[in-house]
Formats: structure tokens, C-alpha cells, sequence
């Protein structure tokens, strides 16, 4: 609808990929910050636009629309999230400590990026095309995450009862469930269910004895 | 006198949350209004804000009842199942399939209540009986079976519907190229759980259905 006023007033006074490039990633940056902040419905186009010193119709060069701005920055903020979180836990001593940090680093200092990505993904589900990016996000955390598993399972010398692969991608199901959960309750989240999933981690190595009453 | 008016409202309130339902799960939180829901029953806007305080409220509660629902339709989908195997299989089919929409909308309301007091309330209250429902369900159908697991049902039961959430988020995003590998692993984790089930004879990674190269051994 408005997308012809926009096409109108292209930024042509700024030509070259450089700066064309430079204005988008202040975008995906301002972004990031707002959105993480105060969400998708507590922030406009132009409050983004404004951060990064850019121009409303930026947001519609150079990504289509909010929605799409919004769905970008999740991806790109939920992978860093997870570099994060290896990172951490790159030099842990067991699987179970290396479990311990990746919970502890999602689902507490990384909590935002992960709602915001959970939220990115309900949003595609009305938006089909929005989906792409989404898939592939979720490949790539797949696939660091059975990466790093196997890293900890080399150096640690555990043996796993399932493949790596089958343990990574049942753990990000699971955080995200937590992470939606964790959303919705504050402080009322009980902890019960992240030790749950993260005994549950720990268990595909190996049993943990006799079984509970 | 005052029991039939009680009885009344509670007749409307109910009339209301299940027109909003079935609204919401076929249109989306955006799309429906309150006037729409209330227009189902023949009733006025200002009945939904006075029997649930507004659109949020209502749907929230409407949500909570749907995911209940489904979860209660996927138990009785997994009482056919004749292995561990198929119990965890057949619990998850049911949930991301027919019973995705009910899930997608609580994980619509969950993060619909964030930082909202009221809203949060309703959202435990169904957590809660997801979570003590789920138990007793397994508690039986260990009983039942002489199946038992390494950890407590109380375990199972919260990493189990922890992941449903999760599975249905990646779905909703992904729709038709959902990877069931996904699904799958969720499976083969709440499969390892149970003694009886070997997991040393886990397929090896070539022999699973949708491959994916990798160096994983």
C-alpha cells in the first residue's frame, strides 16, 4: 500500500554498497537493542530507524518491512546467543557440567534472545515466507550445537547412549519450551522443569543408577 | 432466584470461552475481536470484558483449555500403543499434528502474558495441570505396561511437554518443511528413559531416516 511513496524517496543520496551496507547493519544493530528491550509490538519502524540515523522507508529498502527487520534481527540475535552460550561452555570438565552452563546461559543471561526468537517463530507461522530464514537458523543451531557436543564428548572421552545429533536437536525443543515458559511466569518460573530437561540431557549418556520410585 | 442467575453467567461465561476457541484457533489472535466472539452467542461486546476483563484475558483462558484438550485427546492416542516406542511416538504425532494448533496457541499466550499479573495466573493453572495431569497419565500407563524409567514421572512429564512447546514454535515456523528429525530425537530422548528400551540399539546415525552429513560418530 504505502510501499510506493517509500520506492519514491530511495536513498540515492547515499549511493555505494558501502554505505548502503553500513546503514543496514546500524539497522539490524538499533534493532536488536529495541527490540530486545521492549519487543515487537512496544517498538516502531521509525524508532529503529531513528537509532541507527536512518530514515523510516530504510527499514523498507532494506528489509521489506518491520516484520521482516524483526524476524531478521531474532535469527541473527538467537545465533549469537548460542555462540554465547558455547562459549561458556567450550572448557567444561563433564557433559554434565557442559549441559549446566548452556542451561544456565540460555535461559538466564541469553532469556531475551531466545523469547525473541520463539516469538519470531510464531510470527512466521501466518507469514509463510517469513519461514525461510527461520529454517535456517534453526539448521545452523543444530548443527554448532551437535558440533560442540561432539567437541565436549572427544575431550571428555563420555560415551553417548544416543547420537550427538539426537541430543541437540532435542535440546533446542526443549529450551525453547523453557524459554516460553519462563516468559510467561517472571519470577514465578519453577526451576523444576529446566533441571527436568537437563536430567533428561544427562540421561542420554548414561543411567543415572537405579531408577526413582 | 440467585442460583439461576449464577447459573446463567456461568452458562454465558462458558458459551463465550468456547465460541472464542474455536474463533482463535481457526483465525488467529489478531484477526478476532471481541465483538466477533460475542456476536457468536448472539451477545454483546461488553459481555466478554465483564465475564473475563477483555480479548487478552480471553484468550489466554481459551488457550489453556485448548492445550488441555489436546493433551487429554494425545493420551488417549497413545493408549493403542503396544511399545515404548510407540507410546512416545504416538504422544508427540498427536500433539504436532492434529493438536498443533491448540499447542501454538498457548505458546501464543504465554508470551501474551508476559508481565501481565493476571494473565500469568491463568498460564500456571494450566502449566500446573499439564504437569500433574501428565503424571498420573504416566504413572499408569507405567503401571499398566511394568515399564520403568530412570528418572521420576514428575521428570518425564516437564521435559516432556518443555519440548512440545518448543517442537510446536519450530513448526509453526517451518509449517510444511517442519523437520520431523526433530520430533524423531525428541522421541528417541523420552525413549531412553525408560529402562526396558536398549540404547545401545539405537540405529546408527545411517541407518535413521533424513541423514545429514556431519562427522558425528
Amino acid at each position: 500500500m504505502s510501499e510506493f511513496k517509500f520506492t519514491a524517496t530511495l536513498p540515492t543520496q547515499r549511493s555505494g554498497r558501502a554505505s548502503g551496507s553500513r546503514t543496514r547493519a546500524a539497522l539490524l544493530e538499533a534493532a536488536a537493542h529495541c527490540f530486545l528491550d521492549r519487543g515487537f509490538d512496544g517498538v516502531a519502524a521509525a524508532e529503529i530507524a531513528k537509532e541507527a540515523g536512518a530514515f523510516p522507508n530504510h527499514v523498507t529498502y532494506y528489509f521489506g518491512g518491520k516484520d521482516e527487520l524483526y524476524i531478521e534481527t531474532a535469527c541473527r540475535v538467537m545465533l549469537r546467543a548460542a555462540r554465547r552460550a558455547e562459549r561458556a561452555s567450550r572448557n567444561s570438565s563433564s557433559v554434565e557440567e557442559h549441559t549446566k552452563i548452556l542451561f544456565d546461559q540460555l535461559l538466564r543471561l541469553e532469556s531475551p534472545a531466545v523469547v525473541l526468537f520463539a516469538e519470531a517463530m510464531l510470527m512466521a507461522r501466518r507469514k509463510p515466507k517469513l519461514g525461510d530464514r527461520i529454517r535456517e537458523t534453526l539448521q545452523q543451531l543444530n548443527e554448532a550445537g551437535e558440533a560442540a557436543m561432539v567437541v565436549t564428548l572427544m575431550r571428555t572421552g563420555w560415551k553417548t547412549r544416543v547420537a550427538p545429533d539426537v541430543i541437540t536437536r532435542s535440546f533446542w525443543p526443549a529450551i525453547f519450551g523453557l524459554a516460553l515458559q519462563k516468559a510467561a511466569m517472571g519470577d514465578g518460573f519453577q526451576d523444576g522443569s529446566a533441571d527436568a530437561v537437563a536430567l533428561l540431557m544427562i540421561n542420554l549418556r548414561r543411567a543415572l543408577g537405579e531408577p526413582m520410585p | 432466584m440467585k442460583r439461576d442467575t449464577r447459573k446463567q453467567a456461568k452458562d454465558t461465561r462458558t458459551a463465550l470461552r468456547d465460541a472464542a476457541l474455536a474463533l482463535f484457533l481457526e483465525q488467529g489472535y489478531e484477526a478476532v475481536t471481541v465483538a466477533t466472539i460475542s456476536k457468536q452467542i448472539g451477545g454483546f461486546p461488553n459481555q466478554v470484558t465483564h465475564h473475563f476483563g477483555g480479548k487478552d484475558a480471553i484468550f489466554v483462558e481459551a488457550s489453556g483449555l485448548a492445550i488441555l484438550r489436546a493433551a487429554r485427546k494425545a493420551e488417549e492416542a497413545a493408549l493403542a500403543a503396544d511399545s515404548v516406542e510407540s507410546h512416545a511416538r504416538l504422544l508427540i504425532a498427536s500433539l504436532l499434528g492434529p493438536g498443533a494448533p491448540a499447542v501454538m496457541l498457548f505458546a501464543e499466550a504465554m508470551l501474551l502474558a508476559r508481565g501481565k499479573a493476571t494473565l500469568r495466573e491463568s498460564i500456571r493453572r494450566t502449566l500446573d495441570t499439564m504437569h500433574t495431569v501428565g503424571e498420573s497419565t504416566l504413572v499408569q500407563t507405567l503401571a499398566r505396561r511394568r515399564w520403568r524409567i530412570r528418572t521420576s514421572p514428575e521428570m518425564v512429564t516437564r521435559a516432556f511437554w518443555a519440548s512440545i512447546l518448543g517442537l510446536a514454535l519450530e513448526k509453526a515456523a517451518t509449517g510444511q518443511d517442519f523437520e520431523y528429525e526433530s520430533a524423531e530425537a525428541v522421541a528417541l530422548s523420552m525413549m531412553n528413559l525408560n529402562d526396558d528400551f536398549n540404547g545401545g540399539a539405537v540405529p546408527p546415525k545411517s541407518d535413521r531416516k533424513p541423514a545429514k552429513g556431519s562427522a558425528a560418530a
